[in-house]
């Protein structure tokens, strides 16, 4: 069964692995690394034990590969599979997790960001300042920007992934791109008084 | 200085492409390694296991032997008495002592919990085509 934004590569390269193609795992790898790892590092916030946590989750999924019955799309049912993984080991190692919103909630009411420091700095410079604040932000916010960009902006995959109501997952967005601005403003604001 | 507003669409556009975070190169091979190891132990002969399965069972037997014995006294449950009312097999038929059906009755038991091991113990019939393949 073919679903709307699924690779087509995908439906066919599951039905290989249930029929005992191992090598058919590669194409799976090779289309959600990118997206599981981004999921699990914004909850782990920790690159290596993403990667594991990563491995783990695409380890996990060929083994349960006969669980998934092709109604959902595939991203779904794997990215819930890195997400819970990347949860419980968050759980388990009881991350001792700083909250950044003192430094980011700048004038969050007056949420006109206005700075002449983004017309100073070349495209590169700006996608760096972007992942830049992406960090300073509370793990929920980055975690919630996260998968709104990775599930092509559908709160309903979110919802699905994540067990959050739409209403909810729709104000965590709202303010996580408030205070994604407040800390790229805040930075911007900080390299240029580094400059001058 | 003139300020103006940081345009939220380039934001967006940015955010679009540099959201995705890389894994490191080796993942792929790193997984695929993995799978490998699981699919070729899981249709392999694992003797530990069966020691092990064995080891247990035997365990049990014996175990469920003296519990439901009543003739020796050293049975550990109450209900023995009454169960030597409802012997699997009657010891006037085959022309042996009531120890001796328990006995039996322990080693159909034991067949029995060997045969539930075995059944889910064994190998996936997918996996053992692609490996034997």
């Amino acid at each position: 069964m073919m679903l709307e934004g699924e690779n087509p590569f995908i439906p066919k390269a599951v039905e290989r692995i249930k029929a005992g193609d191992t090598e058919a795992f590669r194409i799976i790898i090779r289309e959600y690394k990118s997206p599981a790892y981004s999921i699990a590092y914004r909850v782990l916030r920790n690159a290596e034990e993403a990667e594991e946590t990563v491995q783990d989750a695409f380890f996990n999924a060929y083994k349960k590969i006969h669980q998934y019955k092709g109604n959902s799309k595939f991203s779904s049912w794997f990215l819930k599979i890195v997400y819970n993984l990347s949860l419980t080991k968050t759980r388990k190692k009881k991350l001792n997790t700083v909250e950044l919103n003192d430094n980011v909630d700048i004038d969050l009411k007056n949420q006109k960001i206005k700075t002449n420091s983004w017309d100073l700095i070349t495209r590169n410079e700006r996608e760096t300042y972007v992942k830049k604040a992406i960090d300073k932000l509370p793990e929920d916010d980055a975690l919630v920007l996260t998968l709104f960009y990775i599930a092509d902006n559908s709160i309903p995959e979110i919802c699905d992934l994540t067990g959050w109501s739409q209403s909810s997952a729709k104000v965590k967005l709202h303010r996580a791109r408030q205070k994604l601005y407040a800390s790229l403003f805040s930075i911007l604001k900080f390299e240029m008084k580094e400059l001058i | 200085m003139n300020n103006r507003d940081i345009p939220e669409k380039e934001i967006e556009d940015i955010l679009k492409k540099s959201i995705l975070l890389e894994p490191s190169g080796e993942m792929e091979d790193r997984v695929m390694q993995k799978i490998n190891t699981h699919v070729k132990y899981a249709t392999r002969f694992n003797i530990g296991k069966w020691i092990t399965i064995m080891v247990y069972s035997v365990i049990g037997t014996i175990f469920t032997y003296f519990l439901f014995m009543p003739e020796t006294g050293r049975s550990t449950l109450n209900i023995s008495t009454d169960l030597n009312r409802y012997q699997i097999i009657d010891p006037e038929l085959i022309n042996m002592g009531p120890s001796q059906s328990y006995l039996i009755m322990s080693i159909v038991l034991f067949a029995v919990a060997v045969w539930i091991i075995v059944l889910f113990n064994l190998p996936r019939k997918d996996t053992a085509r692609k490996y034997h393949s």
